[in-house]
């Protein structure tokens, strides 16, 4: 042992801290040396010296006045009446109790209300629509998340809670001179390194993937040099360890930086592309503004409030809680937000045909004989009632009708209604909306004067948040016409592509059915509801109607109507209808007519049309007098010819002289003329013409041509002698 | 606020460690002082101040440095004991607080010259000369040493601080502390024996 060591080891042996082994060697080396003695024999005089030097002391009373000296400046020190204000629930027990269960409280419903928006938010499908002068009623619209009572509530309460749990605590700490420990910064470090995501999610949306991936490196990477500076001026780290620490965040920026450049290049899903600008595209500049705060700013204070709340309690099992806590709201979320859904979204409603079906007429079938009428069977719906849905029901019953009635104004209506008790439906309702026609701005332009007297009038009740007008589109070309006897009924212009098939309109009758149908099941399509490419319109109390600025193109003119009867033609139905831009097309006088079989057929105008044709009507009977040269044309309905043969008698009445021939020609339902049969017609005797359809469904046209007249007819009867 | 002081030649009491019943007292005080009781910061004062003087006195070698750096420690004890986490820490904490507050202080404020230690502890009577004489030769050798050395050797032989409670107080490892204890007796001896 050394000297430098003896004197060590007795240090240490004074303060009876020497280990037993080296005792022997101390003692030796001891008894060998005379300096170190000399040193032994001063350390213990000069330890007994410290020992019993004189110290001052404080009485009680003095204890009193340095407690109440040292309070008085605590209170007064720095801040003054704001930091008693602070210190306040820390040192009153009541309120301090109160505060934390508030505390709790608005972190709960923070989390509740954050996670709600977001788990509704793929839900939301365009600007929503509430009822004018109820906005901050009832549900909460999306633009008043930030400045509505839930946010306020929830960000009030969530500031008072964390005023209670610690966070005043933790910036003195940050402000003063307190140092604080390393575990403090990381954990810090680390909860708003995983803010990442969500602060930099308002760049989300009108970016992509890669770029917002690219944000959150560069959040990353700031956090990470901000916690290495609070590192080096808030810790006592060593030099040395803290030049490591140094490499370490040179190396972490370095990683990072490769992962921002990688990131860049990333595209994304396509889906997740499409939904982002469909998202982008249902929300001014200003909304994403303020959603991205409240998220932004939610999102912060409660990351730092919840790890402050847990900081601040001493025991394990105070940490424990708190952080089940926020489990629990999380787990409450899920609990409720499955409830809204299915409130929202979810009913046990059934939908059935109603008795009354309905028929669409296509009126024109094919270029080759344009009088021909086709038709598909367009029944209407109803519901059977359920007590616990019936309201839903019914609604939905409602709606499906009226999306099979071409009514724009019935539809958006009946919408109205439903979305005044269901959000998910009000936002269908604007999505809807905006899908008649293409937005302008803050205005939506239209095809037809229906649609828009329909927005219209929905606008001057409800209000779209950026829905301020509607227009009549410029361009294309108007379609009118007069429908004699169907007042009141919707006609449709259906498009028939390039080709002109009447195929193509058929067809999309058919899927309206379908379409409409899933709008009656019992869950409602995850689809938005969006109106079909019509330009539908309604006739007027004078029978007209009129289409404008419909797009040059081919197309069909189809009519709704209710009761199976049969329809026949004349020739006043038009066939395919070609519109070209800027050329207004006048459809005239449509006239339908029906046909009922085995009876007499209606000798009047509005069946039959001809040359030199006058028709007659007396209290019996109905007569057509045809004068020399003069023809008469009309339709017998066609399926009573599917697969049979019918009689066709008619009854002639004139002037011995009188004579002219009679032909029936049968057409197949696509127009082409299968077959045709004739007579000679004459005077005071009945005619009689046996036709057969050949096995096909088709349609009979009669034509009278007198050579010398006049000739009276005054009876024209179908009978039915045998079916297919 | 007046500071009486008195000679006293019995070895030091060891402080705030002395008892269990003691260290349990201290630990209810401060959690009731955390938890907003007023009332219990002048029962902690009461039970810790001589010690805290005892300890600034003994590193700051000065009565007034000493009396405003308690002073300083009991303020800042207020406003972070919620920051205080395990409350049987407490007296190390708190030391650590008296300790960093006199060096605060020790920085700020020159110590006073030897002539001025001299001529305030001079002697009072005959019979106490020699003991006198022996304590202004003490004082003038710890003002000799660093502030580390003084603090180091005030926290074992007047505090009473066991090593590895000094390691914790000084943020340490305990083979340090042993080497700076011993480093520090040699250099007081040097010190005083210098003329």
């Amino acid at each position: 042992m050394t000297c430098h060591d003896c004197f060590e080891a007795y240090s240490c042996a004074l303060d009876g801290e020497l280990e037993p082994e080296l005792q022997a060697s101390l003692n030796d080396h001891l008894e060998s040396c005379s300096d170190c003695r000399h040193l032994q024999t001063r350390m213990l005089a000069l330890s007994g010296e410290l020992k019993s030097q004189p110290f001052p002391t404080v009485d009680e009373a003095s204890a009193r006045k340095l407690a109440l000296h040292a309070l008085q400046e605590s209170a007064t020190v720095s801040w003054g009446w704001l930091r008693r204000l602070l210190r306040f629930p820390y040192e009153t027990t009541l309120p301090r109790t109160l505060l934390r269960l508030t505390a709790g409280g608005g972190l709960l419903l923070l989390v509740l209300s954050a996670l709600w928006e977001q788990h509704l938010w793929p839900l939301y499908n365009g600007a929503e629509a509430i009822a004018k002068g109820s906005a901050g009623s009832g549900w909460v619209p999306v633009s008043a998340i930030s400045g509505g009572w839930l946010g306020t509530a929830s960000l009030t309460l969530l500031i008072v809670g964390l005023w209670t749990a610690g966070l005043p605590a933790f910036l003195a700490d940050l402000w003063s001179g307190t140092r604080l420990s390393k575990a403090d910064l990381t954990g810090l470090g680390l909860s708003v390194v995983l803010l990442a995501p969500l602060v930099a999610t308002p760049l989300l949306v009108p970016l992509q993937l890669g770029l917002y991936l690219f944000c959150c490196c560069l959040w990353t990477a700031a956090v990470a040099f901000l916690i290495f500076l609070l590192l080096a001026v808030k810790t006592q780290r060593a030099l040395p360890r803290l030049a490591v620490d140094f490499c370490l965040l040179i190396l972490g920026l370095g990683l990072i930086e490769m992962g921002a450049r990688a990131a860049l290049s990333i595209q994304g899903p396509e889906l997740l592309n499409t939904a982002l600008q469909r998202l982008a595209g249902s929300l001014s500049t200003s909304d994403l503004i303020a959603v991205g705060l409240f998220f932004g700013s939610g999102a912060l204070l409660l990351n730092v409030g919840a790890w402050s709340a847990i900081r601040s309690y001493r025991s394990q099992g105070g940490k424990l809680a708190a952080a089940l806590l926020l489990v629990a709201g999380v787990g409450a979320f899920t609990v409720g937000h499955s409830r809204v859904q299915a409130a929202l979204w979810t009913t046990q409603a059934r939908v059935a045909e109603s008795e009354l079906s309905r028929r669409a007429y296509l009126l024109g079938s094919s270029a080759d004989n344009p009088w021909i009428l086709s038709s598909v069977s367009y029944p209407g719906l109803t519901t059977d009632r359920q007590p616990e849905t019936e309201s839903n029901q019914i609604q939905r019953a409602h709606l499906a009708s009226a999306l099979l009635s071409w009514d724009i104004e019935l539809q958006l209506e009946v919408l109205n209604q439903w979305g005044q008790s269901a959000r998910g439906v009000a936002w269908g309702l604007a999505a809807y909306v905006e899908s008649l026609g293409r937005r302008q701005g803050d205005s939506l332009e239209v095809r037809t004067e229906s649609t828009r007297k329909a927005v219209a009038s929905l606008l001057q009740k409800l209000q779209f948040r950026r829905l301020n007008d509607v227009l009549l589109a410029s361009g294309g070309a108007s379609v009118s016409g007069t429908l004699v006897g169907y007042e009141g009924r919707s006609v449709r212009l259906l498009p028939l592509g390039s080709t002109g098939s009447l195929d193509e309109a058929l067809h999309q009758l058919t899927l309206d059915f379908e379409w409409a149908r899933k709008f009656s099941a019992p869950v409602l399509p995850e689809t938005p509801l969006t109106a079909p490419k019509i330009y539908s319109a309604q006739v007027d109390s004078d029978g007209g109607f009129r289409f404008s600025h419909i797009p040059a193109g081919h197309y069909a003119l189809a009519v709704l109507l209710d009761a199976p009867r049969p329809l026949t033609l004349n020739s006043t139905i038009p066939g395919p209808l070609q519109v070209k831009e800027g050329q207004p097309l006048d459809l005239g006088t449509i006239r339908l007519t029906s046909g009922e079989e085995g009876h007499s057929l209606e000798l009047s105008a509005t069946r039959w049309r001809g040359k030199g044709v006058s028709f007659s009507q007396n209290s019996e009977i109905a007569t057509a007098r045809i004068d020399s040269g003069g023809h008469l044309r009309g339709f017998v309905d066609t399926k009573v010819f599917a697969g049979g043969k019918a009689l066709v008698k008619v009854r002639a009445q004139g002037a011995a002289s009188a004579q002219g021939v009679w032909r029936a020609r049968f057409f197949s339902k696509e127009g082409r003329l299968i077959q045709e049969w004739s007579g000679e017609l004459s005077t005071d005797r009945i005619h009689e013409l046996t036709v057969e359809s050949q096995s096909q469904e088709g349609y009979l046209q009669l034509t009278f041509e007198v050579g010398q007249g006049p000739i009276t007819l005054r009876e024209v009867k179908v009978e039915v002698l045998s079916r297919g | 606020m007046s500071l009486s002081l008195a000679h006293e030649t019995k070895p030091m009491s060891r402080g705030l460690r002395d008892g269990l019943d003691q260290a349990e007292s201290l630990r209810r005080l401060v959690l009731r002082l955390q938890d907003g009781d007023r009332t219990a910061f002048e029962s902690l004062v009461a039970q810790t101040q001589n010690s805290a003087y005892r300890l600034g006195y003994s590193v700051s070698q000065d009565h007034h440095l000493c009396q405003d750096a308690v002073q300083d420690a009991y303020i800042s004890v207020l406003k972070n004991i919620r920051q205080l986490r395990d409350p049987r820490a407490f007296t190390t904490w708190f030391t650590r607080i008296v300790i960093n507050r006199c060096k605060r202080l020790l920085r700020q404020k020159r110590p006073q010259s030897l002539t001025e230690v001299g001529e305030k502890e001079g002697p009072s009577t005959d019979g106490l000369e020699e003991k006198a004489t022996r304590r202004i030769h003490l004082s003038r050798a710890l003002l000799k040493l660093t502030d580390t050395d003084r603090t180091i050797l005030s926290l074992r032989e007047v505090q009473g601080f066991s090593y590895e409670e000094i390691a914790q107080i000084l943020d340490i490892p305990l083979g340090t502390v042993k080497s700076r204890v011993a480093n520090a007796r040699r250099r007081l001896i040097q010190a005083y024996d210098l003329p």
